[in-house]
């Protein structure tokens, strides 16, 4: 949002009050803020809570395509000397199986929790950029559907889901499959960084007064820094598939050996983004249960500012360890070291946090729902997913286990257990909040026991099969191997796995359905989203309010020193779409932002990207620059300056225009 | 950009000099030893990689003979800024990690906001300064372009 006028367009004192529901002020900030009924409400709407929606069934979606593919491939692999897939097959399944999971679903997922929550937490009525919230989601979806169009068609992209040169090249691999993921990640790029971008600039700007920078929940930290890393690690892996389509289709040699090209080129690009991601899909993850895991211990997260360190060390000593995942490709022995010592580093801030969880739950007093098993749970999962990183940092060891089933438990123990269990203790949480309604506790509880039993049944096998020298990517093997054991109980234990995974679906429907009504905060939670309806109307706040502590809602039994938060009296902004926006470290009232309205370009500016790629794919360059002029029209119409975001008072500003 | 909300400076350390060479320090307390790590790292690594692999072929020794003081001198400069880094994250730390006499949190925003910021550097400083010396256990336990095998 820019303002070409500010002097003269900011000078207004808002109105500070309150608007209880059903008040003429509250009927008036429904209708500016809701979205219009029908088709055209549906594709236009700006709401974060319901692109965080979309956000959050679209990623399930994709997380039970993958989850498919996985299961297909267990049956393969539940015995030796299999016939159910080709090799082909099999390629383009963990391929697909691969992307869908770590592109499609861990990190989406996420940003739908933020979305949603975001601007609840932080007592905003929306993302700073709600127009480019949208865009965000459309290019998601559209570029998920690029990935997959090829699939039935037999074409899926098939070298991976980190697609090494030069297997990914066109000598070798002749097909249109690698250029789909080529220009589908490109795509998908986009999306990513400027999701990211809002993020950062939302938290910054929009948080409520006197929400200083050390009242913020780890929740925003985590996926503020992810935010952060990912802006600046996004462009390496775009970068490395876009000069990958070049040397396919354009004929450019840099990762061509022959003409001089470097393959190492392409890992370094990749992983350079592969592992800052890595914590990008995991650290708002540790934010949901930093945030969501006091409320069943009835008492604050212990160490809150480690918490929050741990958090941006655990970034940035990301981004300097991702040759861990080149030690086998005979770079020097010393600049490996390198990499080495950071990868054991970055298990000290990661300690910091379990040791906060575990002194969460020992210094409180649990309550043992649902949400809180997930979330116990993922502790587990994350000590095991960790040490055994911390074993794979070593290089010799390294060494030995590279290319093996060991490396799949631990990845697997890392982003399953580290990202679904506390997603789906996240829904199970904050499902109230979003429907107004509660999941079943009992249909919950199994759906945990099944799902952590499963889990560790189907992947805790998997070191075993890796330390017996079983491979990656293999789509079967000899008997005489040993390995017809562990592979079975890998298989029986995913199927298990799935199973809860159904049960929390079965859930999902009876509570949408059937579930108990619900009171604003029906957890006794301590944070600001719980202060709202369930579910929030779509203004959000009805008065933007004043924040005095990290804990507004717990503040009558905890004295922490800042006086009382004012959650019914507050900033009346109702002259258009407005929130306030406030400084970056003390969140004082700063300015007025004026708030766009719900819009359909976001959705032809995704669509017509999207065609842009698929024109690129399908070599129509007269399609191709079609969609580029229908793009350049869809932003034109996004930026048409409008009355409706001037700033009317003082007068003096009419001449001034703001766009957003 | 005109405030429609102000603190009365008298309170706000932000608005005198002082306090500005507090946020300097904060900042500097913060980020300097993981800049020092950065360094460390990225001028280290680049430099073992071309000096024992430059062209097509690993090499069995680096073809700089000085590479290990050119290592040495990065690490203990980059030690030395982390260091300088820690010290100024104490030195905030003993003048905003003080809880006022009588044990009363406070209710100013931006002394409480110092002090997260502080505590955070603190923080930081231990998790970096380890980190740059795991490197410097590197470069004297690691030969630069020896064999793992």
């Amino acid at each position: 949002m820019t303002h070409n006028t500010p002097d003269l367009s900011l000078n207004r004192v808002p109105e500070m009050g309150s608007a209880p529901i059903g008040s003429a002020a509250e009927i008036r900030l429904a209708e500016l803020w809701e979205t219009a009924p029908g088709w055209r409400g549906w594709l236009s709407t700006v709401d974060h809570k319901t692109i965080g929606l979309r956000y959050l069934v679209t990623a399930f979606i994709f997380l039970l395509m993958g989850g498919v593919e996985a299961l297909i491939m267990r049956l393969q692999l539940a015995g030796p000397e299999q016939n159910l897939l080709t090799p082909e097959q099999y390629n383009q399944l963990f391929t697909m199986h691969g992307i869908t999971m770590i592109f499609l679903y861990s990190l989406p997922i996420l940003s739908g929790f933020s979305n949603y929550l975001w601007p609840l937490m932080l007592g905003s009525r929306d993302m700073a950029f709600p127009r480019l919230n949208a865009l965000s989601y459309w290019i998601f979806l559209f570029a998920g559907l690029f990935l997959y169009v090829s699939f039935p068609l037999g074409e899926a992209p098939n070298a991976g889901w980190f697609n090494y040169v030069p297997f990914a090249g066109l000598e070798y691999n002749t097909g249109p499959n690698i250029d789909v993921y080529a220009l589908g990640m490109v795509l998908l790029g986009i999306s990513t960084t400027v999701g990211s971008i809002n993020f950062v600039v939302t938290l910054f700007r929009m948080r409520a007064p006197g929400m200083s920078i050390s009242r913020v929940p780890i929740l925003v930290w985590g996926t503020l820094t992810a935010s952060v890393a990912n802006i600046f690690a996004i462009p390496s892996v775009s970068l490395a598939f876009f000069l990958l389509w070049l040397d396919r289709r354009i004929g450019t040699h840099f990762f061509d050996v022959v003409n001089g090209g470097k393959p190492l080129l392409w890992q370094h690009l990749f992983w350079m983004f592969g592992h800052p991601w890595v914590y990008a899909v995991v650290l708002p993850a540790m934010g949901i249960v930093s945030d969501a895991l006091p409320t069943f211990c009835r008492r604050p997260l212990v160490g809150y500012s480690a918490v929050a360190l741990s958090t941006m060390a655990t970034m940035l000593l990301g981004f300097g360890v991702w040759i861990h995942h080149m030690f086998a490709t005979g770079l020097p022995t010393l600049a490996l070291s390198f990499f080495g010592a950071a990868s054991m580093v970055i298990s000290i801030p990661s300690a910091v946090a379990v040791f906060a969880w575990i002194a969460t739950i020992w210094l409180g007093r649990p309550v043992f729902n649902t949400p809180f098993l997930f979330f116990a749970g993922f502790v587990i999962l994350f000590v095991i997913g960790g040490l055994s990183g911390v074993m794979t940092a070593a290089v010799p060891l390294d060494f030995q286990l590279n290319e093996t089933y060991f490396i799949v438990a631990h990845l697997h123990y890392v982003l399953l257990g580290i990202n679904v269990f506390p997603v789906i203790g996240g829904i199970y949480y904050w499902f109230p909040k979003f429907f107004g309604r509660m999941m079943n506790e009992t249909l919950g509880k199994w759906s945990f026991w099944v799902m952590f039993i499963g889990f560790n049944l189907g992947f805790f096998p998997m070191h075993v099969a890796g330390l017996l020298g079983m491979p990656r990517r293999i789509y079967t093997y000899a008997p005489h191997m040993g390995w017809n054991m562990v592979n079975m109980i890998t298989s029986v234990g995913s199927f298990v796995f799935a199973l809860g995974i159904l049960l929390f679906l079965v859930n999902v429907l009876v509570s949408l359905k059937r579930g108990a009504l619900t009171t604003p905060n029906p957890w006794d939670a301590p944070t600001l989203e719980w202060a709202t309806p369930s579910p929030p109307p779509a203004y959000n706040f009805a008065v933007i309010p004043i924040i005095a502590s990290r804990h507004p809602l717990w503040e009558d039994r905890l004295d922490e020193g800042g006086g009382r938060s004012s959650l019914e009296q507050g900033y009346l902004l109702m002259e258009g779409r407005e929130t306030l926006g406030t400084t970056s470290l003390d969140a004082d009232p700063d300015i007025i932002l004026k708030m766009p309205d719900d819009s359909l370009a976001p959705f032809f500016l995704g669509l017509f990207s999207a065609l842009v790629f698929a024109g690129l794919l399908l070599h129509w360059q007269n399609f191709t620059i079609l969609m580029v002029l229908a793009c350049s029209l869809s932003l034109a119409a996004w930026m048409w300056p409008r009355k409706t975001l001037l700033q009317r008072v003082p007068d003096a500003c009419e001449e001034g225009a703001a766009h957003g | 950009m005109n405030l429609i909300h102000y603190h009365d400076p008298s309170i706000d350390p932000l608005a005198s000099g002082r306090s500005r060479v507090n946020m300097i320090g904060i900042w500097v307390g913060l980020f300097g030893a993981p800049a020092a790590w950065v360094a460390q790292f990225s001028l280290s690594e680049p430099l073992v990689a071309y000096a024992c692999y430059p062209y097509q072929m690993p090499l069995s020794a680096p073809i700089w003979q000085g590479l290990p003081v050119m290592l040495a001198v990065i690490s203990i400069a980059c030690l030395a800024v982390g260091i300088l880094s820690g010290f100024i994250a104490w030195t905030l730390w003993r003048q905003f990690g003080r809880q006022p006499a009588g044990g009363e949190p406070v209710a100013d925003t931006s002394v409480s906001r110092n002090r997260f910021l502080v505590k955070l550097s603190l923080m930081s400083n231990f998790i970096f300064i380890t980190a740059i010396i795991f490197n410097i256990f590197a470069v004297l336990l690691v030969l630069p372009c020896n064999s793992w095998f």
